[in-house]
């Protein structure tokens, strides 16, 4: 019996080894960027470049772009989504190497990287020339004054995801302004059947920020040419409208205040607890992943509600870019790359038709294809002509500090305070302008 | 360890506590109201895993709008086509990710016995320089939590290099000194000097005392720390997150964690939500297997400890 128990623990700890060492073997085989390459490379010969992204269907536009040039082959690995690939980049950036040549960021987080100077401005290496081929607000988020320093993937102009049969049942039309959008929700409410019109998550981040857009607010400005300089006005006059109107829904029950993106939201989007997902154009496909065969629910998209209908403002949530970090071997090619993985029609349309994506490659955005496409989902409705392209056109860009993970804790922060009637939404905010100019201080930032 | 403080406790308190109870159980009444009490924590620890059982057989809308609510199976049973998933995603990167968890698991549990047997040991039956000194540094270092000591670790293992390999992970996992802890106070009530000292009497060495007598003797407490270094490197999530990159060297908590993200991520994102919770049903029954195979030996400790 004894012995028995020992020679089983000996086996066990010597598969342990055994094991260990055949994979550290492997690791010191090769250089450890090329062992860890997802995808197939089809020229051996071919220098390598190594990409982070985390894109849906992400391996079959890599094979697309490998089978399309002999001259250069990607490496790619998926690194993680979001913070989880940034903490990563982080991580490399203070250890000087680890980092991949090219790497999906948000363009929310490009200035948080630029002022670590660890990404390459791409104008250089000729993204002036390819301008033109991409939406201009996605453009601008990817720019910051002069510089260029990612290349537009995908976009998430807002619109507004509605379930048809709710409304019908309500008597409710469909509203075009935010003064509409009240009236529709109290008539919802007074209807009786549970359903609010909608959900004003104080974790919405990038959401709340695109909703004060609309009104006019801008809360940062900066530029990478003097990165020690920044303007904050989080709490300025369209910031407040914005906020004082969901705090009166809020107050009144007539929105639900749910976190998004918990299991509870996700559920309540897909039960009709809410008759409305404000939505960014990535939205729909959000949607349809949680919900595919829901046969009682009838979706449809319109127009984000405006608060001026004749001097429309559109406004965008999300949306991710290539670009080339400081240790990239070679940037002139891992340039090429940034701007050639979606740069063409037949990768862009992989991004879209398999991952969902709303491109900012024009020559595709601006297809007759695109704009007609049909989506089941929503009863065959062309929701890329009806709303979201038009939204897209009309975004202008926004500025994000490089502080912008942290300004989106404390907003949510001020947010939650505020649904729990702690304090007004102007108190709200400009408590969150103090905490922003602080932190910026002490950051050793000038507050402009 | 419940079961040595147990064995512990109620050696001490027969006398005192003894009577009291007699007396309770002989009116019945109290007896109904713990057996409720004890439903009741049946329910609340059942829940969470019947949850996800039933949640491993729905499919991503089911899960959020299915016709059985949370938690009871709907109309379609998805279980395999989820399992089928599992194997196609990223071409059945989590079949690699649960391989890596039982190495990770397996090596750091087995190498943190061994090393908690000999020190707890050596702390228990041998007099040496420091050794209360020792031992107090080592009650300390019970206090600290491992997740504590997460960045440490790291800036450690970066500057030698290790940082996103195997071993980043396994080296720190062999240390628990809570498992020294336990072994050294099991072997001080488990072992009698006596039996030690008639064994040096015989003309055995001391290798062979640890080896023949020490050690089986110690067998529950082995099995204890075994299995609760084991689950503790297999759920550990901090420290591969934060000292792993690669994702072919993920463990099963942090590669179905990043899905999560990915769930959750509104632009370019992907609703991975059944193969989620089916990833999360599949790498908790290899453990509750170890648990139910193991549970002789824990058994076996109960009655070792009062044979004295």
């Amino acid at each position: 019996m004894k012995a028995n128990f020992l020679a089983s623990a000996g086996i066990v700890a010597a598969t342990a080894v055994a094991l260990t060492g055949c994979s550290a073997g492997s690791d010191s085989g090769g250089s450890s960027e090329a062992a860890s390459c997802t995808n197939t490379i089809v020229n051996a010969d071919a220098p390598q470049v190594t990409v982070w992204a985390w894109y849906p269907a992400f391996d079959e536009v890599v094979d697309q772009f490998n089978n399309t040039n002999d001259d250069v082959q990607i490496c790619w690995t998926n690194a993680g989504q979001g913070n989880d690939e940034y903490t990563k980049f982080s991580t490399s950036i203070e250890s000087g190497s680890g980092a991949p040549d090219v790497i999906q960021l948000e363009s929310e987080v490009l200035s948080s990287f630029t002022i670590r100077d660890s990404l390459v401005d791409l104008t250089e290496f000729g993204a002036d020339d390819v301008e033109a081929d991409y939406a201009e607000g996605a453009w601008e988020d990817a720019s910051s004054g002069d510089a260029v320093y990612a290349i537009p993937v995908d976009g998430g102009p807002m619109g507004m995801l509605y379930r048809q049969d709710l409304f019908d049942a309500a008597g409710i039309e469909v509203p075009t302004t935010w003064e509409e959008f009240e009236a529709a929700a109290r008539k919802l409410k007074e209807s009786g059947d549970g359903a609010v019109i909608g959900d004003f998550p104080t974790n919405g981040r990038a959401f709340n920020q695109a909703l004060f857009a609309q009104a006019g607010s801008v809360p940062f400005e900066y530029d990478s040419a003097s990165p020690q300089e920044i303007g904050i006005n989080v709490n300025d006059d369209g910031a407040k409208k914005v906020l004082e109107y969901w705090d009166g829904l809020v107050k009144d029950g007539l929105v639900a205040t749910d976190d998004a993106f918990t299991a509870d939201y996700n559920t309540k989007l897909v039960d009709g607890s809410y008759a409305v997902y404000l939505a960014a154009a990535w939205g729909p496909g959000y949607l349809q992943g949680l919900s595919d065969a829901d046969p009682d629910a009838v979706w449809r998209a319109a127009p984000l509600p405006q608060w001026d209908a004749a001097n429309p403002v559109q406004v965008n949530w999300g949306g991710s870019t290539f670009a080339v970090t400081e240790q990239a071997k070679d940037k002139e090619l891992a340039a090429k790359v940034a701007m050639g993985i979606f740069g063409n029609e037949e990768g862009m349309n992989l991004g879209v038709d398999k991952g969902a994506l709303f491109p900012s490659y024009a020559p595709v955005l601006d297809s007759a294809a695109f704009a007609d496409k049909e989506y089941e989902f929503f009863g065959g409705q062309q929701i890329n002509k009806d709303v979201f392209l038009e939204a897209a056109a009309g975004y202008e860009g926004a500025t994000f500090s490089p502080f912008q993970n942290y300004a989106y804790d404390q907003l949510t922060e001020q947010l939650y305070a505020m649904v729990q009637g702690e304090k007004d939404a102007g108190q709200a905010l400009d408590d969150l302008q103090a905490s922003l100019e602080q932190y910026a201080t002490e950051q050793g930032f000038t507050v402009k | 360890m419940a079961l040595v403080t147990d064995t512990l406790q109620r050696r001490d308190g027969r006398k005192g506590r003894g009577s009291a109870s007699r007396n309770r159980a002989r009116n019945g009444g109290p007896r109904i109201g713990s057996h409720i009490f004890l439903l009741i924590l049946v329910i609340y620890f059942i829940t969470p895993l019947w949850w996800l059982t039933v949640a491993s057989t729905k499919d991503t809308a089911g899960l959020f709008g299915g016709s059985g609510g949370p938690l009871w199976f709907d109309d379609e049973f998805h279980f395999f086509s989820n399992l089928q998933g599992l194997f196609e995603r990223q071409d059945g990167i989590y079949w690699r990710w649960l391989g890596n968890s039982f190495l990770y698991a397996i090596s750091g549990g087995v190498g943190a016995t061994i090393l908690a047997v000999l020190a707890g040991y050596g702390f228990a039956k041998y007099n040496f320089r420091g050794r209360a000194a020792f031992f107090g540094i080592l009650l300390g270092a019970v206090m600290v939590p491992l997740t504590a000591l997460v960045i440490p670790t790291f800036v450690l293992l970066s500057s030698v290099g290790l940082v996103n390999t195997i071993w980043a992970v396994i080296l720190p996992s062999l240390l628990s000194p809570f498992g020294v802890y336990l072994m050294r106070v099991f072997a001080q009530e488990a072992v009698p000097d006596e039996l030690l000292d008639a064994a040096r009497i015989d003309g055995a060495g001391e290798i062979r005392t640890f080896f023949q007598i020490a050690l089986p003797l110690l067998r529950p407490a082995i099995v204890t720390v075994l299995l609760l270094s084991v689950v503790g490197t297999w759920n550990n999530f901090f420290l591969p997150l934060a000292v792993l990159s690669d994702p072919l060297l993920l463990p099963v908590t942090v590669g179905l964690n990043g899905w999560q993200a990915l769930s959750n991520a509104g632009s370019g994102g992907e609703a991975l939500w059944n193969l989620i919770t089916t990833g999360a049903f599949i790498s908790i029954i290899p453990l509750i297997i170890a648990f139910l195979s193991l549970q002789k030996y824990w058994q076996g400790g109960l009655s070792l400890g009062s044979l004295k």
